[in-house]
């Protein structure tokens, strides 16, 4: 279902209020859709309109006092999208998979057994890491999400010494410990 | 080596792919505290808590991996009900805007984190700007087993308020944390506890939300593993 902005925009009825509404909206829709998935593109546009209300509640709120910050707006907009993926598992789980559902397995999921194979193994990491020491689990975890050492180190605020031995040995355990799944890594 | 570096990558891959396992919702981080977490906007602790939470729910370290792909550097600022137009530098480069826009980020996130935790826990540890409203059911320093090591806590809050709890040995190792309890009471699992001697004294720390923005932070409360 697609709201109409209009709705929103009403609440501002004068034209510099027009102007912010518009601003606002092209920032949010800017967020929205530099992260969105594929198979949620359809419901970018729901999105930006989930964001809008937000902002606007926190707005009257403050009584027109707020001033927002595009580190604020895209924050809201990510919050949007986070709560209706979740929303959507939620579903998952309880319900029949729908048409959206469907699709993200299609784009998920080139090739099944690839994929299994793929989720398998994940899973094993996911066990694995919890054997680890939390340091150690918490460098991996950044690791294995694409952060360079320096990166990691600087997130979980470690000396780039200290989170590279971190790394190092983590990688050794979790490669024994799957090895032991019977995964070879 | 590039045996090693391919290993890596499907490493790598495998994690990124790992959706099983997912905690019952409740237990995640709000979507605001992922991003605070990935932007370096929280404590070093509540963002340690939610980097340990993502090394078991592949919902949220999904949702982590978006936040990194998020980038508002590049964008205006919304001055909202003000009418106010966004001043457009014809003289600004690139390369010029972007470092502007680093400060500025920057300094916001400085800004920022000095206004959502004004009392980082490692600050608060027995401090008297705690919170006081939020007190321990337990008897201080009592012993728990480790098969109900259960912490309760009491508070004036309404309803509506939900609690973020994160447990630590004496050196401040997390050992468990939960996010939006809706109830003043969690169980630390019992493997969690697994590793740890008889006699351990665990720490404990309550953070109570309220309408998910607002932030109180409990005293640190001390209990025994039996």
């Amino acid at each position: 279902m697609v709201m109409n902005p209009g709705k929103v925009s009403s609440q501002d009825s004068t034209e510099s209020g027009d102007q912010d509404y518009q601003q606002l909206r092209n920032q949010l829709e800017r967020a929205v859709r530099q992260i969105c998935p594929h198979w949620l593109r359809d419901k970018a546009e729901d999105l930006v309109q989930v964001a809008l209300i937000r902002v606007f509640e926190i707005r009257r709120k403050s009584e027109g006092d707020r001033n927002f910050s595009s580190s604020y707006l895209w924050r809201v907009a990510y919050s949007a999208l986070i709560d209706e993926i979740r929303r959507l598992r939620r579903r998952k789980e309880t319900d029949v998979p729908d048409e959206e559902l469907e699709r993200e397995a299609l784009v998920q999921d080139p090739d099944p057994e690839a994929f299994v194979a793929g989720t398998q193994i994940g899973e094993g990491i996911q066990q694995c890491l919890q054997k680890l020491v939390v340091s150690r689990r918490m460098a991996m975890t950044l690791y294995l999400q694409g952060y360079s050492v320096p990166s990691a180190a600087e997130v979980l605020g470690f000396s780039a010494k200290k989170t590279e031995n971190l790394v190092y040995r983590g990688l050794q355990q979790l490669r024994e410990c799957l090895s032991k799944k019977g995964f070879k890594p | 080596m590039k045996e090693d570096l391919k290993s890596l990558d499907r490493l790598k891959e495998a994690f990124q792919s790992a959706e099983s396992a997912m905690p019952a919702l409740e237990t995640c981080p709000a979507a605001e505290d992922l991003w605070d977490a990935q932007k370096g906007l929280l404590s070093r602790t509540q963002c340690h808590a939610v980097i340990d939470h993502t090394s078991r729910c592949g919902a949220c370290a999904n949702a982590w991996r978006l936040a990194m792909g998020m980038d508002p550097s590049e964008s205006e600022s919304f001055s909202g009900g003000t009418g106010a137009e966004v001043i457009r530098f014809r003289w600004m480069t690139p390369a010029v805007a972007l470092a502007i826009a680093a400060v500025l980020v920057t300094a916001f996130a400085i800004q920022f984190q000095r206004q959502r935790s004004p009392i980082p826990p490692e600050v608060t540890y027995r401090d008297s700007l705690a919170d006081q409203d939020i007190q321990s059911a337990i008897p201080n320093l009592s012993t728990l087993p480790r098969n109900a090591f259960t912490l309760e806590w009491k508070h004036n809050f309404s309803q509506s308020a939900t609690f973020d709890v994160q447990v630590k040995t004496e050196t401040l190792e997390p050992v468990a944390s939960a996010f939006r309890l809706p109830e003043g009471r969690f169980t630390v699992p019992e493997e969690n506890l697994a590793n740890l001697p008889s006699g351990t004294r665990l720490f404990w720390q309550v953070v109570v939300r309220i309408d998910g923005e607002q932030l109180k932070w409990s005293p640190t409360f001390v209990n025994v593993l039996e």
